[in-house]
């Protein structure tokens, strides 16, 4: 496992030790184990929030209406 | 406290989700990550310890008159 | 609101047309890797985006990453490896950046652009997947099984396989436009191998009361002896529905995709699979995929706490048994009566008198879904 980590897969960035020791204290009896760990899932939950933006479906209206076509032969419209 | 901010202290993070979150404080108009990142854990530390700011003093009172109302055991 | 795909693309590895009659000539003359049927399964399943972001089999930096992160190596969850095994001798002389085709019996499925071939530890798969290396459990069982090397790569799809009700499988992109066109926006899936008893469907309606529409959507496609034909899976899913559900709230719709038995790691893997095809919710069991006694309770839910960024929402409702003090499908959260008064349904009960042709209590089954299975005569896999 170390080993595996170790291939560059992780950098470091830094914090302010009153913050680094504010979440310290913060997540005593949670289920994060460490400082590192509970600042990923901020900036996963971050990252997330703001790539949910608008997306568009990848069909033209041709294969849309293709596969209307088999949905309405099959009954489910 | 401001001088002890000078001091630091190291993190490690996944280099794929460093670079997308790189992108978002870039995004957010933020001129350096540890900047980014700061700005952002402060925010949330602020308001988790907010929900969690009572005193172990206060907590006790509290618990002892729901116990003596039978809310808890 | 319809989530995107997971990592916010579709994908497609479907070729048609003429690029199809092209690369089927070429695939003539390329090495041929045979593969089982649940890799073709697979190659099936990352064609249609069922696997999306997933456009291949595994490498091995994501391979690992997956195993040790449960994440791709880009950070996205992803909690079961898609790897494709090969034995050293059949691909002796072939190296990276070559094509094989990947054959199922007489077909050529499709063919794959060797990115990468390596080594890995089947034992520390089984340990990080199955959390087990009992050879008992049947995931392990298949693991050490497989073959020594992997191969990582890009698939294009040539060819579909057979399997059964086929007619019944709906691939994400169809279930998106079908949900778009029903205007739904909050979809919940449920998984299943099994034929609905009550407990099944009040967990479903627990879930429908604040849901736009259900997609039923059973596993179909393999042949785990004992278990229900998929035809009767299907059969008794319509006479519930016709019954019991209200117009326009349910699609039923099969799932081609191998089951592993992974408990919690399958769990977050159901949930994966779910969002691509349009759901914004998904129904998991106290032990969901889980066998035997490998898995902790509730560490199928409890995984979940890892994912802030899966963009489907996991609903943990508890098993309903009936109670005869409340007169009705209830659980452990709602009904404060004791186990004297609750009649907990039981699958191997139910398989067992479903086997004798019995019809199960009407607390246990509805008679018209009970009918719809005895009428099909032998009922389960030989
Ligand atoms: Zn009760």
């Amino acid at each position: 496992m170390t080993e595996y980590r170790r291939e560059g897969r992780y950098t470091t960035v830094s914090i302010p030790v009153t913050l680094y020791n504010r979440i310290k204290k913060l997540i005593e009896g949670t289920g994060f184990t460490s400082v590192s760990q509970y600042v990923a899932y901020v900036l996963r939950e971050i990252v997330a929030a703001h790539e949910e933006r608008k997306y568009e479906e990848p069909f033209t209206d041709e294969d849309r209406e293709k596969i209307l076509e088999k949905l309405r032969r099959l009954g489910y419209i | 406290m401001a001088s002890e901010d000078k001091v630091r202290v190291e993190v490690l993070l996944p280099k794929e989700l460093y670079e997308k979150a790189v992108e978002r404080g870039r995004e957010a108009g933020f001129n350096s990550f540890n900047e980014f990142l700061t700005f952002l854990l402060e925010q949330i530390v602020e308001e988790e310890e907010t929900e969690a700011s009572l005193s172990p003093e206060d907590e006790e009172r509290i618990k002892e008159r729901l116990r003596s109302l039978g809310y808890i055991d | 609101m319809i989530p995107k795909p997971h990592g916010g693309k579709l994908v497609n590895r479907v070729v048609t047309g003429e690029k199809r009659d092209r690369l089927v000539l070429e695939a003539e003359e390329l090495p041929v890797l045979s593969i089982s049927y649940e890799r073709a399964v697979d190659v099936v399943d990352i064609a249609h985006g069922v696997f999306s972001p997933l456009e291949g089999f595994m490498v091995q930096s994501d391979y690992l990453s997956v195993l040790h992160d449960m994440r791709l190596s880009n950070d996205l969850p992803w909690t079961i490896p898609v790897v494709l095994d090969v034995d050293p001798d059949e691909i002796s002389g072939i190296k990276e950046g070559d094509y094989v085709a990947l054959k199922h019996g007489e077909t050529i499925v499709a063919v794959v652009r060797i990115d990468e071939i390596y080594g890995w530890d089947k034992r520390e798969y089984a340990e990080h997947i199955y959390k087990t290396l009992d050879l008992r459990h049947p995931g392990v069982a298949k693991t050490m099984k497989r073959k020594e090397l992997l191969v990582g790569g890009l698939v294009d799809l040539l060819n579909e396989i057979e399997y059964p009700v086929k007619h019944r499988v709906l691939w994400p992109i169809e279930t998106r436009v079908l949900f778009r066109e029903k205007k739904w926006e909050r979809i919940v899936a449920f998984q299943t191998r099994n034929v609905p008893h009550l407990g099944h469907e009040y967990v479903q309606k627990a879930a429908l009361t604040f849901a736009d529409g259900l997609l039923i959507h059973p596993l179909i496609g393999w042949k785990k002896p004992g278990d229900y034909r998929d035809e009767v899976i299907f059969m008794a899913y319509e006479a519930l529905i016709k019954h019991y559900y209200p117009r326009d709230t349910v699609v039923l719709a099969g799932l081609l995709m191998n089951m592993h038995y992974a408990g919690p790691r399958e769990a977050v893997h159901h949930a994966i699979v779910r969002k691509n095809f349009g759901c914004t919710h998904i129904i998991i069991g106290r032990d969901h995929a889980g066998v035997g006694n490998y898995y902790a309770p509730y560490e199928a839910w409890t995984i979940f706490n890892e994912f802030p960024d899966l963009g489907i929402t996991p609903l943990f409702i508890r098993e309903a048994f009936y109670c005869k003090k409340c007169g009705g499908m209830v659980n452990e959260k709602v009904c404060p009566h004791g186990e004297e008064h609750r009649i907990r349904i039981s699958g191997t009960a139910i398989r067992d008198m479903l086997r004798r042709g019995k019809t199960p209590p009407e607390y246990v089954m509805r008679p018209e879904v009970a009918r719809a299975v005895i009428e099909a005569g032998n009922p389960f896999i030989e």
